[in-house]
């Protein structure tokens, strides 16, 4: 039962010395030496685990049995030493990787593990020494001198470091300053003066202490005083002074002060100051000398420690004052406008005078004083004007005069400005008058005349289309060169600029210039148009930019001009050209053209102009055309001259000598009249060979197109001829087959031509030929073109032809060709006319389809090559033999064919004064 | 009279052992002893004008301007009233010294009456601890004086002095304690420039007739 007890007892004890670490109900089974160290970081680290007594009795704990853990990690076994059966320690060579809660623990029977202690490592820097310690006493009242001290802390320590400002007198201790919040500065409420203070800091740790350099110091040396108060300005009795009175915040017996006194013109930023040396000793009050009168001045005062130790106050409030008035220091500057436009006799002159700067107004202007005296040759008393503004028009004879302007204040009067006006400015011009844009502002120089001079006038005006030409001026004195113009100069503006200089006896001419401020770019750019387009060339014009469009001197004009895929040509031109011409364009070209303006900060393009170059150049179409013209001309004329020349032979082939039938001997041969013809006699009249006046028209047929429409054509105008020679026909019947074809060429005439071809005998002769000796494809086709009446007895004679062979070869020669007269032999001419249309139609659509086949016409055109040549050999031989002999053999080759072919007449050779029958 | 005139004397002979001190340094000490004198002369100008400004301000603080009841009272015995003109520079220092130690301890006195009588933070109290700060200053500059010179100082014992009770007795008391530092302080701070002007003179002339005294002699030769 004891031992039961006693199990129970050994047990509850154990594992109430296990739980004792974190309920610390009982004693731990072991303690951690140290216990929540304060650590160096860096340095090295030993703990100790010792175990209690208790603990090897009862729980067979040993210190072999002790492990190490840095929150939750184990520590290397390497790193344990065990001291003794209850001793373990570990160590850390550099606590920087040591981490928090360091835990020793045991493993209990081997395996189990159990937390025995644990401590919390806390590392951290010892405090460096505090540096850079400096002090400063600020009056805050008249007695009350607290004194901020700051230092340098050092490096951050990581812990809680305490800095305590300490200071003593070499008898005395006083309490720690305690800095609030800060860790480098700390103030102490109140010093004594003329008492050396020891001070230094202390700064403090778990791992240390350091102190500053101590500084032994008369805090009087350290004062920053309040700056003096009370301040206030007089002025004095003279307009150049005002006194300033104050008063000091601390007291002479403790600190005897010097001064610093600054001062402005009211408005001005920049600060005067009072020789330093002139307020070094104690005061209470100063008089400030070589004011400028009539002026307002602010003021304001510091102070320090008279020998110069210590720290300068800050500067008191501003207090402003006036110092009285004075005479005008100066005249005013005059200048004058002389119009001279309405009268030669009398001028209108504009006197001018500048007010005067508050330099030299030394008080407020009460009234301008001017007096005109003129000069000899006039001799008029001087005439004075009391005047409030700056200007006076008066109208003066012309002459010289002297007009003096003086400026009065309350205090007095001006020196007294002088302007001669003179009757002319003859005298010597400035040279070389140049400008320069400076500062901001514009400087004009120039170069002086040989003569002495008293001052120059500068006279500007702003330059601009939308408003006149505001004279502004200002004076220099002779001997200088140059000076900057004293006005709103503007940018961008342009300004006229004339130099006037004045001598004593008159004035010289003005010599000008232009200049600006500050250029710019044009505003916009010229606009650019055509005045004229060619075809490789363009005049361009454009206007030039006005004064308030430039911005700047135009330095140069660029066109630039292009078409609508190429690229863009620049051309630069003069600035003083308002025309330019572009050459060498593309004819028929559209071309995009724009202009830039340039002044020397750049250039700005005008709007985008587009213009077409012609197609033709000019004359050129006069070129062509007048020649064209002249030539048609020439021939046309030459055509005349040569139809007149040739009108006989033209007259013969489009009207043919028709022998008079009065004059007619056909009878004569007559072949059925050989009895009452000489034959002979008739041979006699036209020996063979001796034709004359034969119309031969050739048809040469190149190939199958011989017998083309065109061809066709004189077929045409034979029939109109014979419409218009109707009246003259003769009407022989036996050349009516000739009006056949033309029928059918002409339907609507049809009828008419019918009758009129059936009345109408004409005669000529068709003789087709192969072209360029090609052999014919189509039969000759002859007719006589005589419109000679047939007489009674050649009706007759064919009336009565049958039995002759003659007669019979060329009745089988119609019959041949004109098919349907076979029957109607025996009616008049004009019946079998009609009759023999319809043939004469069948053997046109013959011809026709001829000219249609023309492949297979051609070996019947072959074919009849030969007996075309044979027709008109034996045409010939016809003739020859007065027609009498006919080849039947003509026909009869190809009788095939006949009805294929055209129907021909046989040719006809007319002889001169008569004709040949058919 | 005699009352008045002896602290006066006791300033002259304060003021004659600060020059003797300023014209009599040591080789090793003289930087820093001129510093201490310039600083002790300046502190008692301070103090002079202090003492005055805090009498004047006590006195009307405590309503006590009045018939100039704190003028007609009896010279404190505390401060030094016999002639200056026999005080050797150390003992008049170590007088001084004694004085201010006396002064200090009755500021303490005062200042212990009045913060009954006071909030804290008042003006009077805080003029009282400046002046009492002061007091302290000089002793601390006169004691670094004296070890200058070798000599340490002795602090007296201060006599038990009877506790007043009464209020305005305290008043009238300290009222007392001021007019009487003001005076000395005032007559200290006198002594110390009239003597500082007057040794500045001689030196003044002893450096020209330094200078005078070879071309002397060459003249003296030539003729």
């Amino acid at each position: 039962m004891f031992s039961g007890w006693n199990l129970v007892a050994h047990g509850l004890y154990l594992f109430l010395n296990i739980c004792s670490l974190e309920g610390g109900l009982v004693q731990s089974c072991g303690h951690i030496i140290p216990e929540s160290p304060v650590l160096a970081l860096g340095s090295n680290f030993t703990a100790l685990c010792i175990l209690n007594e208790s603990c090897l009795d009862f729980g067979n704990i040993y210190a072999n049995q002790i492990i190490w853990k840095t929150k939750n990690r184990l520590v290397p076994k390497e790193q344990y030493r065990e001291i003794n059966r209850t001793v373990s320690s570990v160590t850390f060579n550099d606590t920087t990787l040591l981490a928090t809660p360091l835990t020793c623990n045991i493993l209990a029977d081997g395996q189990i593990e159990q937390n025995i202690y644990g401590i919390t490592v806390t590392l951290g820097l010892p405090p460096e020494k505090p540096k850079n310690l400096s002090c400063i006493v600020h009056q805050v009242s008249k007695l009350r001198y607290p004194m901020t001290c700051t230092w340098n802390p050092g490096r951050h320590t990581f812990l809680d470091t305490h800095f305590r400002l300490k200071y003593r007198w070499p008898r005395e201790g006083f309490p720690d300053c305690i800095p609030k919040d800060v860790n480098n500065s700390c103030t102490i409420t109140d010093v004594q003066f003329f008492v050396n203070l020891e001070i230094w800091v202390e700064a403090a740790n778990a791992l240390g202490k350091a102190e500053s350099d101590r500084l032994v110091f008369d805090p009087i040396e350290i004062v920053k005083p309040l700056s003096p108060h009370n301040l206030s300005v007089n002025s004095g009795i003279l307009p150049t002074v005002l006194k300033l009175s104050w008063e000091n915040r601390i007291s002479a017996a403790v600190m005897k002060l010097k001064f610093n006194i600054r001062y402005r013109i009211i408005g001005e930023t920049n600060w005067m100051q009072v020789p330093p040396e002139d307020t070094a000793s104690p005061r209470t009050s100063f008089s400030v000398q070589g004011l400028r009168p009539y002026t307002e001045y602010v003021f304001s005062i510091c102070c320090m420690k008279e020998d110069g130790v210590g720290y300068w106050s800050d500067w008191s409030e501003e207090k402003s004052g006036v110092t009285t008035e004075d005479k005008p220091s100066k005249g005013p500057p005059i200048w004058r406008i002389i119009d001279a436009s309405h009268s030669p006799a009398f001028w209108t002159v504009h006197l001018m005078w500048k007010a005067l700067e508050p330099l030299e107004t030394n008080g407020v202007i009460l009234r301008y004083e001017v007096t005109v005296r003129a000069k000899s040759p006039l001799s008029h008393p001087p005439e004075k004007y009391n005047v409030n503004t700056t200007s006076l028009t008066l109208k003066l004879p012309n002459g010289t005069y002297e007009v003096t302007v003086i400026a009065h204040n309350k205090a007095g009067a001006s020196p007294s400005s002088v302007l001669l006006i003179p009757a002319r400015n003859s005298k010597a011009p400035v040279k070389n008058i140049r400008t320069l844009p400076k500062d901001g502002k514009l400087w004009v120089g120039w170069t002086a005349p040989n003569s002495y001079v008293l001052k120059y006038v500068i006279e500007w005006c702003l330059v601009s289309n939308s408003s006149d030409c505001v004279i502004e001026w200002q004076n220099e004195p002779g001997n200088v060169q140059g000076t900057y113009l004293k006005g709103d100069i503007k940018p961008f503006k342009c300004y006229l600029i004339t130099v006037y200089p004045l001598y004593a006896d008159g004035q010289g001419n003005g010599q000008s210039v232009k200049a600006y401020l500050q250029q710019d770019r044009p505003s916009k750019g010229p606009t650019v148009q055509t005045k004229k387009v060619g075809k490789a060339e363009a005049v361009l014009t454009w206007n030039h930019l006005t004064v308030d469009e430039q911005n700047g001197f135009i330095r140069s004009y660029t066109i630039f001009y292009k078409t609508v895929d190429g690229n863009e040509t620049a051309v630069t031109v003069d600035p003083s050209k308002t025309e330019y011409t572009l050459s060498s364009l593309a004819s028929d070209t559209l071309y995009t053209v724009r202009m830039m303006a340039y002044t020397d900060e750049g250039g700005r393009s005008g709007p985008d102009f587009t213009f077409t170059t012609q197609k033709f150049g000019k004359g050129e179409i006069e070129a062509i055309v007048v020649p064209v013209c002249l030539a048609f001309l020439l021939i046309v004329l030459l055509g005349v001259l040569f139809c007149f020349n040739k009108r006989d032979l033209i007259k013969k082939h489009i009207w043919p000598n028709v022998p008079d039938p009065s004059k007619s001997n056909i009878a004569q041969w007559s072949p059925q009249v050989p009895a009452k013809h000489n034959f002979s006699s008739k041979d006699q009249m036209y020996p063979e060979g001796s034709f004359t006046d034969v119309s031969v028209v050739e048809i040469e047929a190149d190939d199958k197109k011989s017998f083309s429409e065109q061809d066709l054509k004189p077929f045409d105008l034979l029939k109109k001829e014979k419409s218009t020679s109707e009246g003259h026909s003769s009407g022989i019947g036996g050349s009516s087959c000739m009006s056949s074809p033309r029928q059918s060429v002409s339907d609507s005439d049809e009828g008419e031509t019918t009758q009129n071809t059936s009345s109408t005998v004409q005669y000529s002769t068709v003789v087709l030929n192969g072209y360029k000796h090609q052999t014919p494809s189509v039969q000759v086709f002859s007719r006589s073109e005589s419109t000679q009446p047939l007489l009674d007895s050649e009706e007759r004679s064919e009336d009565h032809a049958g039995g002759n062979d003659s007669t019979t070869q060329r009745h089988q020669y119609f019959k041949q060709n004109c098919g349907q007269d076979e029957t109607n032999t025996a009616r008049p001419r004009f019946e079998r006319a009609k009759q023999i249309t319809p043939a004469n139609e069948e053997d046109l659509v013959g011809f026709a389809q001829l000219q249609i086949s023309g492949q297979n016409s051609q070996p019947l055109g072959l074919g009849l090559e030969k007996n075309i040549e044979e027709a008109t050999l034996s045409d010939v031989i016809q003739a020859s033999t007065e027609g009498q002999t006919v080849r039947p053999e003509t026909v009869e080759e190809n009788p095939a064919s006949a009805d294929e072919m055209p129907k021909s007449y046989l040719p006809q050779t007319v002889r001169q004064g008569g004709y040949m029958p058919q | 009279m005699r009352c008045n005139a002896r602290p006066l004397g006791v300033l002259a002979a304060v003021a004659k052992g600060l020059l003797i001190l300023c014209t009599v340094p040591t080789n090793a000490s003289r930087s820093s002893q001129a510093s201490y004198l310039q600083q002790t002369h300046s502190l008692v100008r301070h103090m002079a004008e202090d003492a005055q400004e805090l009498f004047a301000f006590y006195e009307s603080n405590q309503s006590l301007n009045v018939n100039n009841i704190c003028q007609s009272n009896k010279w404190v015995e505390w401060l030094p009233q016999w002639d200056v003109a026999d005080l050797q520079a150390p003992s008049a220092l170590q007088e001084l010294y004694g004085a201010m130690e006396h002064m200090h301890q009755a500021l303490q006195t005062i200042l212990q009456h009045q913060r009954d009588l006071n909030a804290p933070g008042a003006k009077l109290l805080q003029r009282l601890t400046s002046t009492h700060l002061k007091v302290r200053g000089l002793l601390n500059n006169i004691e670094a004086l004296l070890r200058a010179h070798g000599v340490v100082p002795v602090h007296i014992t201060l006599p038990e002095k009877p506790v007043v009770t009464k209020v305005f007795q305290q008043k009238l008391e300290g009222c007392k304690v001021l007019w009487s530092y003001s005076r000395f302080m005032s007559k200290l701070n006198a002594d110390l420039e009239a003597k500082g002007f007057r040794d500045c003179r001689e030196k003044r002339r002893q450096r020209r007739g330094s200078r005078r005294g070879p071309r002397a002699n060459k003249k003296v030769r030539r003729s």
